[in-house]
């Protein structure tokens, strides 16, 4: 099957720009990193959040099972994410996975007992504060999250960001878990488990925005 | 391919030379319209070059360069889908353009021979050669800012002339 005319021309004019390139390190190296960074955030979750009873709580299994969704659930979309960034690297396994992890996880949190809500201004006030912290917490990693997929090629940008988006306000959602002492189940939906969705959201457009400039000619 | 990462011109040229077939023969299979595959062929390979980085050496170069040309296909039919729902396809095409014959036309260039030289000039530079105003103005012997003003001016009068 003969080549187009415009074959040699592109081919002189790739090759006057073939300088050497690192390759990028293997998605499991990379996870690998990205996870003790998230490792970090949960240990300073764990040293200063406000919860007194985090002793007691660890040995509930329902605790137990949400904080484990959350970061499982987290670190399989970022496994995503990062496999996104390298063409011809399948995983649909990994997205089904993380899917139905995510789901495990809003589904743990609904069981949590949910009480008549005495003010609205306390509900906001606590809230906001969760948020502020997930926001803190995802701010980092994410961020390292972005900058690993920009170095890649992801050919679905808005996915692999929105990927990116959910994995790092996983793991916020679950070092915040650890850390606030507000075990009511529509706290836990409204400000620990939203900021998740919109996250990922944001992240998206952003990926959009940004991840695909690589392909664009 | 782990070679081209390392920057050796020589085995970048062979692979490419060596892929250029196979990618046209994939391209060829999906694409019917053969400006499209040129281009597409084009997009893959600025695609490829830019995404060189992320070939891991210990893999099949299969799997990830047609990844690449499947998305450059795929990106191309849904801009073609898209563009076809916005376009409406038309059965005959009007036999003469406004821009060559016409009342509208007819008027303008009266209007423009009842302007003064000058005038005239100014537009046919900036309007018709498209000119900037400091190449017009310069082409017209005069500064920028003495250009605009007499362009103004000319414009104003063109109206006039049209709208009477």
């Amino acid at each position: 099957m003969p080549t187009p005319p415009s074959h040699e021309r592109l081919v002189a004019q790739l090759l006057a720009d073939a300088r050497p390139v690192r390759p990028l390190w293997s998605p499991h190296t990379r996870l690998a990193v990205w996870l003790v960074l998230q490792a970090l955030t949960l240990g300073f979750a764990v040293e200063f959040g406000l919860r007194q009873d985090l002793g007691a709580h660890l040995r509930q299994p329902l605790f137990l099972l949400e904080v484990g969704a959350l970061i499982a659930a987290g670190a399989t979309a970022a496994a995503v994410a990062l496999r996104a960034a390298v063409p011809g690297t399948g995983g649909r396994w990994a997205v089904t996975l993380s899917v139905l992890l995510v789901a495990a996880a809003v589904a743990l949190v609904s069981l949590e007992p949910a009480t008549a809500i005495r003010s609205v201004r306390g509900f906001v006030a606590s809230g906001a504060q969760c948020l502020a912290c997930i926001l803190a917490f995802s701010a980092l990693p994410w961020i390292a999250l972005f900058l690993a997929l920009r170095r890649g090629a992801p050919l679905d940008a808005p996915l692999a960001g929105a990927y990116a988006g959910a994995a790092a306000f996983l793991f916020a959602a679950a070092a915040v878990r650890i850390a606030c002492p507000i075990d009511e189940g529509l706290h836990l939906l409204t400000w620990h488990t939203l900021p998740i969705a919109m996250g990922a959201a944001l992240s998206g457009i952003a990926g959009a925005r940004w991840l695909g400039r690589w392909q664009r000619t | 391919m782990t070679e081209a990462q390392r920057g050796n011109a020589e085995a970048y040229r062979a692979l490419l030379d060596d892929i250029g077939p196979e990618i046209a023969s994939f391209l060829r299979a999906r694409v019917p319209n053969p400006q499209d595959v040129a281009d597409l062929y084009q997009e893959t390979f600025l695609a490829l070059h830019r995404a060189r980085r992320t070939y891991k050496p210990s893999r099949p170069v299969e799997p990830w360069l047609f990844a690449i040309a499947g998305h450059v296909v795929a990106r191309h039919m849904r801009r073609h889908r898209t563009r076809m729902g916005r376009e409406i396809p038309v059965d005959l095409l009007p036999e003469q353009g406004m821009e060559d014959s016409g009342p509208g036309r007819l008027t303008l260039a009266q209007a423009l021979d009842h302007l003064p030289p000058t005038h005239r000039e100014a537009i046919e530079l900036v309007k018709l050669e498209g000119l900037s105003t400091e190449a017009a103005a310069a082409r017209a012997g005069t500064t920028p800012g003495a250009f605009r003003v007499r362009a103004h001016r000319a414009y104003r009068a063109l109206r006039q002339l049209l709208g009477s």
